[in-house]
């Protein structure tokens, strides 16, 4: 195989805008591998534990984009770099002619637009916090999608916010919707009186896509993932809870995220109870007592937050639901899985794409089985020494900083490889009984994930075959119908490569335990509702 | 709950630049006369040339400005060939200075001689002046670094029958605004750098008159009205002088980040600074990417020069390119290609004129003070509409181009800010 | 209850970095402009220093 590489000084790409030109190459006649990428230290390195770092990417700086591609003959190496070099120039002509207006600074076009009311920033995470402290210079409010921006930064930027009464959503909020609009990974749902406060993207995503199929969505507000930390204080939590208040279009609130720091927690439930409309609050694993005392209606998981929402908002009591399908159905599918498993596979296997997923997973599983081994425990005693490779129960998240950032590949929502991999490793171990699957739709995730992922799944339970072994696969696909790559279709695609689809992400590791156990969990999981 | 825009204090940059762009449109250059360049120009002296783009020494100067300065010194009568010419300036005998620091300018080579006529531009609000010296068309020409005695020859009727013609028809008409034709050209397809089409016409038909009523022979005024009419580029030395003149006004401003001067000789680009009076910054003229007129070709062009980008520094010319839907070619060929030049300047500058405007974009006004830390900050580097030379002395014009301003110059000149200021 | 913010009934939506969430937006209808980032002053640490010493003045 031969390796070449290009570089062209000076010029900027977004890491999405390349991730899908390295794909695009990749998929080439020829090409064994191909990236297009800005020659940062990190992506350097990955090239050199690739092998096809080059003395000229090497000499590269961040500001460079560098094309290398490993292929057949030094003839298709040339041309699959000048096809690199259409393929940006043509984008760079599309957005020539397309775009109404090309603005390179967000002065220019706030200057065009007087009128605009919100920032969408999502340039890398050194330069998000500049163009969020612009934005709210210039009036405006602001949503980072943009990850790695210092903690410090974001309570300085949160506190200018609040000052200036607008509201600064995230770092790291991948999900919002504002009327009806969805910003960053967000799915199409429907309109209605139901409004989310959410620290987590994926939870509001999963709670959003199944209230759309009820009463509807008013708003979601995405706080980023820190804001309920101590040293932030809830600031985006608080200006949210008040927006949706103020809100006539919202009657009823949920709030979603991590159990918050205790003073935190106090300031949100406190702000919470004097609304006055009815709040849902789910703090994934937290102690729904407090939430209770306040007044305020707990909810174990992301499911249970949803339903509840629903339930309350058509002036039903709020009830908790285990499985949406009948407890027949339900036993009779599980054991369908696990009456074939060997007598060794006794583990599951976790593999997610939404790290607020894998966590109410792992929640679940302790509770109806006992601990888990992840990248991202719930003890610091269970941490993974190595995130690839599994022990026991394990669950690993794939949108962490160890397989994204500081490997330069991007979300797994977008990009499957390194997922499918996974899947296909925990195949060959003899000890897996079950493979536990998130999917996630809507707009900014890839345009048929289950597709990519079937194929996946069908190897999967191939090489467990040629051992001697069936191998259980058990999804859940979070969005609606009306996304662009329809909840419908996804799942059918999934349940056509042999997997058990679950509704919720919830009912997924339930569904897991039963057949890890042989089914021995199912009377705990329907007396005491877990 | 929304508090709105922003309140923020302004602070001592943005205040001095304020100043600088207020000064600039507040600005009114009228041309009032033509007069000799040594009887007007300030510090000029006999055996010396002024010359375009930042100063040079004839050993560092390039082959078209070096060719210009050859006819120069013919023109004058200092030598009898070229040759020789070029030994009297290698023996140091030809003092070089740069027009921008003699209250001029100079399209292309920009050399400007004693004994040329040179337009009279005044600032009426100011009082500071501005001189050009007169266009002499297209192709063969001085300012292209031809020297030829054809192009001697057209220097010089213009000084036996234009030159004066002008002068006498200037003392009829009194002080013409030059801002209000620039303006109506804007609306007119000009974009006041490559095309001066339409601005040349109206110059033409306020002269005529007064140029009949001089009383000097018929076929004389018929001659340079003919020659004037036929140059479409005869009103760029106005727009020139104008722009230089307002330009002027708004430099050394304590404080200002503005650039007052963008200008090239071939061999540097230079700008200028309003806080920074006194000081070039510069860095190598790049080439310019060359439409050719027929019969040349790629390789061709000589390094970007000529006082001309006094144009952009204005915030016209390539700034507002999307005025002159004749001249796109030069931008890259559409209309849309224009346009987003027009935007893309509009985010390396921080102020919009008030009176040239943009019919096609709503009548929004035309881009006005470019900052030294917008460039750097944004990595845009102005764009530039240019005539475009020989290489070599003697050819003459190749083509129209479109060229960048280096962003060392404006690295180096916030380097020397933030030392003066910081 | 106080007046509702403006955002959310007509957000108006500047989408500073990837193009991919401007594409996004518009294919929802909603109301947007693009702005095509680039790294402040090329990534020239030098300058970018030199320019918030600036920012101070």
């Amino acid at each position: 195989m031969v390796i070449r590489s290009r570089v062209y000084k000076g010029e900027y790409r977004d890491s999405i805008f390349l991730m899908r030109i390295s794909q695009q190459l990749g998929s080439l006649d020829g090409v064994r591998q191909a990236s297009a990428l800005m020659a940062t230290d990190a992506n350097k390195c990955l090239l050199r534990e690739a092998g096809t770092l080059t003395d000229e990417v090497e000499r590269a700086g961040p500001n460079d984009l560098a094309i290398v591609v490993d292929t057949v003959s030094p003839e298709r190496a040339e041309e699959v770099i000048s096809k690199a070099r259409e393929m940006m120039v043509e984008a760079a002509k599309e957005l020539a002619e397309k775009v109404e207006v090309i603005y390179r600074t967000l002065d220019a076009a706030a200057e065009a637009r007087p009128d605009s009311n919100l920032v969408l920033v999502s340039v890398p995470g050194a330069f998000a916090a500049r163009e969020a402290e612009r934005a709210l210079e210039l009036g405006k409010h602001v949503m980072i999608f943009s990850d790695g921006v210092p903690l410090e930064n974001e309570v300085r930027l949160k506190r200018i916010g609040r000052e200036r009464g607008l509201l600064v959503m995230g770092p790291d909020c991948g999900t919002s919707i504002i009327n009806g609009i969805g910003l960053g990974f967000a799915d199409v749902v429907n309109r209605g009186p139901i409004g989310i406060v959410a620290a987590a993207g994926t939870g509001a995503q999963a709670v959003s896509s199944l209230i759309s199929a009820g009463p509807g969505v008013s708003h979601v507000i995405g706080t980023g993932s820190r804001d309920l930390h101590d040293e932030v204080g809830g600031i985006t939590m608080l200006m949210g809870i008040q927006y949706l208040a103020d809100d006539p279009g919202t009657q009823t609130i949920v709030l979603i995220s991590k159990p918050p720091a205790p003073t935190v927690s106090k300031k949100v439930l406190d702000a919470a109870k004097q609304v006055g409309k009815p709040i849902v609050v789910c703090f994934l694993g937290g102690d729904p007592k407090i939430i209770e005392e306040a007044g305020l209606i707990p909810a174990t998981t992301l499911e249970d937050a949803a339903v509840k929402a629903m339930a309350v908002q058509r002036g039903e009591k709020p009830k908790s639901m285990i499985f949406s399908a009948s407890f027949d159905e339900v036993r009779k599918t599980a054991e369908e899985e696990y009456s074939r498993l060997e007598p060794g596979q006794r583990y599951i296997r976790g593999i997610y794409s939404g790290g607020t997923f894998c966590n109410e997973a792992m929640l679940i599983v302790r509770d109806l089985i006992g601990d888990a081994y992840s990248n991202i425990p719930l003890k610091p005693e269970l941490k993974l020494e190595d995130s690839n490779r599994s022990r026991e129960h394990t669950f690993v998240d794939y949108g962490e900083d160890e397989f994204t950032a500081k490997i330069g590949k991007p979300h797994p929502m977008i990009y499957h490889e390194l997922r499918q991999k996974r899947m296909l490793a925990e195949a060959s171990d003899p000890e897996t009984a079950v493979i536990l699957l998130d999917i996630v739709l809507g707009h900014g995730a890839d345009m048929d994930p289950a597709g990519a992922l079937a194929k996946t799944i069908i190897r999967a339970k191939k090489i467990a075959e040629e051992g001697g072994r069936y191998l259980s696969v058990v999804a859940s696909v979070c969005g609606t119908p009306q996304d662009p790559q329809d909840l419908t279709s996804q799942e059918e695609k999934l349940r056509g490569a042999g997997a058990v689809v679950m509704p919720s992400n919830a009912q997924a590791a339930r569904m897991t335990a039963l057949i890890a156990t042989r089914g021995k969990v199912w009377e705990r999981m329907v007396e005491e509702k877990l | 709950m929304n508090k709105g825009e922003g309140v923020r204090e302004l602070g001592k940059i943005e205040e001095a630049n304020e100043k600088a762009v207020k000064k600039i449109m507040e600005a009114k250059p009228t041309v009032i006369g033509i007069k000799k360049a040594r009887d007007v120009i300030p510090g000029t002296k006999e055996h010396m040339l002024l010359h375009a783009g930042p100063p040079i020494t004839w050993e560092r100067m390039c082959d078209p400005q070096r060719g210009a300065v050859m006819g120069a010194a013919v023109f004058e009568g200092w030598v009898d060939t070229p040759e020789e010419a070029a030994k009297m300036a290698e023996r140091g005998e030809i003092e070089f200075a740069a027009c921008h620091d003699h209250d001029s300018v100079g399209p292309m080579a920009g050399i400007t001689s004693p004994s040329m006529s040179v337009y009279v531009v005044k600032n009426e609000v100011h009082g500071n002046m501005a001189y050009c010296n007169l266009n002499e068309g297209l192709g063969k020409v001085l300012r292209y670094g031809a020297y030829s005695e054809e192009v001697l020859d057209r220097l010089r009727w213009m000084e036996s029958e234009m030159a004066p013609l002008l002068a006498e028809a200037f003392k009829r008409s009194g002080p013409i605004d030059l801002v209000g034709i620039m303006a109506k050209a804007l609306h007119m397809g000009d974009e006041l750098h490559c095309r001066n089409t339409a601005a040349s016409l109206i110059f033409l038909k306020t002269m005529s008159p007064h140029m009949v009523e001089t009383g000097f022979d018929g076929k004389i005024v018929s001659r340079v009205m003919e020659f004037m009419g036929r140059n479409e580029l005869t009103f760029l030395q106005l727009s020139m002088a104008a722009s230089k003149a307002m330009l002027d006004a708004g430099h050394g401003i304590d404080y200002s980040t503005v650039v007052t001067t963008m200008t090239r000789n071939g061999t540097d680009f230079g700008i200028r600074v309003s806080g920074l009076p006194g000081q070039w910054f510069t860095a190598p003229a790049p080439k310019p990417k060359t439409l050719f007129f027929p019969g040349f070709k790629e390789g061709d062009e000589g390094g970007d020069i000529g006082d001309s980008a006094i144009m952009e520094t204005m915030g016209l010319g390539n700034f507002a390119c999307i005025c002159a839907p004749a001249v796109v070619q030069v931008v890259g060929g559409t209309v849309k290609d224009a346009e987003n030049f027009t935007r893309e300047m509009r985010e390396v500058t921080i102020a919009r004129h008030k009176a040239f405007t943009i019919p096609y974009m709503n009548f929004e006004g035309t881009s006005l003070g470019i900052d030294i830390r917008k460039v750097v900050e944004t990595g845009i580097e102005p764009s530039i509409n240019t005539g475009v030379t020989h290489k070599k002395a003697g050819v003459g014009g190749v083509g129209f181009g479109l060229v960048r301003a280096p962003m060392d110059c404006f690295k180096k000149a916030l380097r020397a800010f933030v030392e003066k200021y910081g | 209850m106080r007046e509702p913010a403006r955002f959310l009934r007509e957000p108006k939506i500047i989408n500073v970095g990837a193009k991919h969430f401007y594409d996004d937006l518009k294919s929802q209808g909603a109301d947007t402009v693009h702005v095509d980032w680039r790294p402040p002053a090329g990534g020239d640490r030098e300058m970018a220093d030199l320019l918030d010493k600036l920012k101070k003045l």
